[in-house]
C-alpha cells in the first residue's frame, strides 16, 4: 500500500521581480515506505515548496521524484495517488462534511453506497460521526481539521502529505491533534510526509526528519539523533526548547596544554579534541539548558548570577549571567532558596559540551573528552567524539 | 442625550429629503400611468388621485408594438447576460490563476475601452455591422452591449477569484478532480456573488441601453423598449400616459431583479475596498 519516495537532485527556482530565487537547492533524500517523515525548518527554508513538488502543485525546475521506482516528476497531481491536508484547512465551504470527506471518492466514481460506508468509517475513526451533515463553518477549528484529515485519508492514498496542519489551532488542541495524527499513522498504511516549523511537532511525531535551511536539508536523521548529534550550530539551536546556549570561546595554550577559555569557563582539552579543532583560534560552545547543573558558588566550572527565574512547574527556567556579559539559560529543579540575584556555581558534564565552527557553524565535537590520557574511562560519551561530516 | 436625539433626527430629515428626490419621479410615473388620458391634463393637478384606470396599459398592448419591443429587449438582455457570465467568469479565472505575458496590459486595456462613451463606438460599429450583416439582428445588438459591459465584468470576476483561496482548488486537484471540474464544483460556488453581480450589471446595461439600439436597429420590429418608448413622442403629440405606462412595465423586472439579488449586488460592489 504505502510507497517509498526518492527525491533526486530536486531543485526549484522562482523568478521574482526579474531575480532568480532558489527555493529548493539540489535536494536528494529517500523516504521509506510507511515512514512518518517530517520536513522542519524556519519559514522560507523550502520545506513547503518541497512538499508541493511531491504533490505536483509545483513543477520541479530540475531533478526527479520517484514513488517506489516510478518517476512521477511529470505526472499531474490528479494521477499521483496522494492526498494532502492544507495549512489553511481548505474545506469546501458549500459542501457538507459528508460531501467534503466523500469528494475524492465521488470524483473517482465510486458507488454512492460505498462512498457512504467509507465516509462513515473515516468519520468514526476521527470521531466526527455526529457532524456529517453540518457545513464546515459550523465546526470548531479542531473539528474542521479532522474533516480535512478525513477528506485526505478516505481514498486510502499511497502518500499522505500534511502542510503545517496544526498551525491554525490553539496550543491545547495542537497537542491533542498531535497524538491523534500519530495514532492515525499507526492505523492507516500510508507514508506520511509532514511539514512544520515547529520543532516540537517534528521531534515528537516523526520516524525521521529533515532539518531544512535555505533550500537544503542540513541534516536527515531520527529525532533523537538530530537532538544529540546535531550537524550544525543552527540545527542544535533550532531543535530543543529552550534553545541551546551558545558561548564564545578562545583556544589558548596554558602551560603548554590546549585550553578552551571564555565566559568564565576554562576547559582543558584532550590531545584528540585539540587535534580536531586544529588551527582554529575561536570556537562556539553549545550547552543545552537541561545539561547545566547548579552547585554552590565557587564550585563547578564557573560562577554566575541568577538574573531571572521562570517557574515551569516542576522545574524552573533560569537566566544566569556569567562573568563576561554572556549568559546561559538553565532548565532544572532549582532550590527555592535561590532567589534572583543569588550567585551560584554552574557545572556541566564535559560530554554535554558541543563545539561548533565559529564561522561555518559545523559541529566539530559532540562532547569533550577528559584531557588526561586515561580518557576512555572518564569520558562520558566516548562514542560522540568523531569528527563532523566534512 | 439631546445631542444624540438631534443627530438622529437630522439624519432622518436628510434621508427623507434625499428619498423624496429619488422616489417622487417614480411615484409620478406610477400615478400618471394609471390615470386615463382624459383626466391627465385637466387642472387642478393633484398630488394624490382617487380614481385609477388601466386604460393606458390596455392601449399599450392593443395600439402599440409594446410586446414586440419587450420581447426584443428580453432576448437581447438575456443574450448579453449569458455571454457576459461565461466570458467574464472564464477570463476572470484565467487572470487570477495564470501568469502570462502582457497580462497587466490586457487588464488595463479592457478598462480603457470601458471609458469610451457608447456613442463614440456606435458609429464605427454601425459601419462594421452594416458590412457584415449584423445590423437589425439580435446578435449584433447583443455583441454591442457585451462590448460595453464585459470589460468591467471581467474586472469584477478577476477581483472575485482572487479572494477565492487557491488551496480550495488544490484540495480538489489532490482529490483527483480535473482543473475544469474543480473550477465548476469548488471555485464557482464561492464566486457566485460575483457572477450574480456581473449578470445584474450586464442585464441593467442592456435593458437600459438607448444609443446602440437606436442606431443599430433601424427596423421598428427590432426596436428594444427604450427606443420603442421614444416613438411615443411624436411631433404632434407626446403620449405621456403611454410613456408612463410602458415605463412602469419596463421597470418592474428590473425592480424585481434588484430587490431579489440585492444582497449579492452589494457584496460585489463592496469588493476591492
Amino acid at each position: 500500500m504505502a510507497v517509498s519516495l526518492k527525491l533526486e537532485n530536486l531543485t526549484k527556482t522562482f523568478s521574482q521581480g526579474g531575480r532568480e530565487i532558489l527555493a529548493v537547492d539540489d535536494l536528494s533524500l529517500e523516504i521509506g515506505a510507511g515512514e512518518f517523515f517530517t520536513f522542519v525548518g524556519p519559514s522560507g527554508c523550502g520545506k513547503t515548496t518541497t512538499l508541493r513538488m511531491i504533490v505536483g502543485l509545483e513543477a520541479a525546475s530540475h531533478g526527479h521524484i520517484f514513488f517506489d521506482d516510478e518517476d512521477v516528476t511529470h505526472v499531474p497531481t490528479q494521477k499521483r495517488d496522494i492526498a494532502m491536508v492544507f495549512q489553511d484547512i481548505a474545506l469546501f465551504p458549500y459542501m457538507s462534511v459528508r460531501q467534503n470527506i466523500g469528494y475524492a471518492l465521488k470524483v473517482a466514481k465510486v458507488a454512492q453506497r460505498e462512498i457512504d460506508r467509507r465516509v462513515e468509517e473515516a468519520a468514526d475513526l476521527l470521531s466526527i460521526s455526529d457532524k456529517l451533515d453540518m457545513k464546515p463553518a459550523q465546526l470548531s477549528g479542531g473539528q474542521q481539521q479532522r474533516v480535512a484529515i478525513g477528506r485526505a485519508i478516505v481514498k486510502e492514498p499511497k502518500v499522505l502529505l500534511l502542510d503545517e496542519p496544526l498551525s491554525a489551532l490553539d496550543a491545547r488542541l495542537r497537542v491533542e491533534m498531535r497524538s491523534e495524527i500519530l495514532s492515525l499513522h499507526r492505523r492507516i498504511a500510508a507514508t506520511i510526509i509532514y511539514v512544520t516549523h515547529d520543532q516540537v511537532e517534528a521531534m515528537t511525531m516523526s520516524t525521521r526528519l529533515a532539518v531544512m535551511e535555505q533550500g537544503r536539508a542540513i541534516q536527515v536523521d531520527r529525532p533523537r539523533a538530530v537532538f544529540s548529534r546535531p550537524a550544525t550550530e543552527n540545527v542544535a539551536t533550532f531543535i530543543g526548547t529552550p534553545a541551546m546556549n551558545i558561548l564564545e570561546a578562545r583556544l589558548v595554550a596554558h602551560k603548554e596544554k590546549p585550553v578552551l577559555t571564555g565566559a568564565g569557563l576554562n576547559l582543558g582539552l584532550s590531545r584528540e579534541d585539540a587535534a580536531t579543532l586544529d588551527t582554529l583560534q575561536r570556537v562556539s560552545l553549545g550547552i543545552r539548558p537541561q545539561a547545566i547543573r547548579l552547585v554552590p558558588a565557587g564550585e563547578g566550572l564557573t560562577t554566575g548570577t541568577i538574573r531571572l527565574r521562570e517557574p515551569l512547574g516542576l522545574e524552573d527556567e533560569c537566566l544566569i549571567a556569567l562573568s563576561d556579559d554572556s549568559s546561559v539559560r538553565l532548565v532544572g529543579r532549582v532550590p527555592e532558596t535561590l532567589a534572583e540575584g543569588t550567585s551560584v556555581g554552574i557545572t556541566v558534564d564535559r560530554g554535554d559540551i558541543y563545539v561548533f565552527h565559529p564561522d561555518r557553524g559545523k559541529t566539530l565535537l559532540w562532547g569533550l573528552q577528559e584531557p588526561r590520557r586515561q580518557s576512555k574511562t572518564a569520558a562520558i560519551k566516548p562514542a560522540s567524539r568523531t569528527k563532523g561530516r566534512a | 442625550m439631546t445631542y444624540d436625539f438631534a443627530k438622529r433626527w437630522m439624519r432622518m430629515v436628510t434621508l427623507l429629503v434625499g428619498m423624496t428626490f429619488v422616489a417622487f419621479p417614480l411615484y409620478w410615473m406610477f400615478m400618471t400611468a394609471l390615470t386615463p388620458r382624459s383626466e391627465l391634463f385637466k387642472p387642478p393637478y393633484q398630488l394624490l388621485r382617487t380614481s385609477y384606470s388601466l386604460q393606458n396599459i390596455e392601449e399599450l398592448f392593443s395600439a402599440t408594438q409594446f410586446l414586440t419591443f419587450m420581447t426584443n429587449s428580453l432576448i437581447v438582455a438575456f443574450g448579453a447576460v449569458v455571454i457576459n457570465v461565461i466570458a467574464a467568469t472564464l477570463a476572470g479565472y484565467a487572470l487570477s490563476r495564470f501568469n502570462f505575458r502582457f497580462k497587466n496590459l490586457f487588464v488595463a486595456s479592457t478598462l480603457w475601452t470601458y471609458m469610451f462613451p457608447p456613442i463614440l463606438l456606435v458609429i464605427p460599429l454601425y459601419i462594421i455591422f452594416s458590412a457584415i450583416g449584423f445590423r437589425n439582428t439580435y446578435t449584433g445588438l447583443i455583441l454591442a452591449h457585451v462590448s460595453i459591459s464585459l470589460p468591467l465584468n471581467i474586472w469584477i470576476m478577476w477581483q472575485y477569484f482572487q479572494i477565492v483561496p487557491v488551496s480550495l482548488e488544490e484540495a480538489a486537484w489532490t482529490s483527483g478532480a480535473s482543473r475544469l471540474r474543480a473550477l465548476w464544483e469548488v471555485c464557482l460556488p464561492s464566486a457566485l456573488p460575483g457572477i450574480i453581480s456581473t449578470a445584474i450589471f450586464a442585464f441593467a446595461l442592456s435593458w437600459n441601453d438607448f444609443s446602440f439600439a437606436f442606431i443599430l436597429q433601424t427596423d421598428t420590429s427590432m426596436y428594444t423598449l427604450p427606443v420603442g418608448l421614444a416613438t411615443f413622442v411624436e411631433q404632434s403629440a407626446i403620449h405621456w400616459g403611454l410613456i408612463m405606462a410602458s415605463s412602469l412595465l419596463v421597470s418592474i423586472p428590473t425592480f424585481g431583479l434588484v430587490i431579489f439579488l440585492q444582497r449579492y449586488l452589494m457584496q460585489g460592489f463592496g469588493l476591492g475596498r
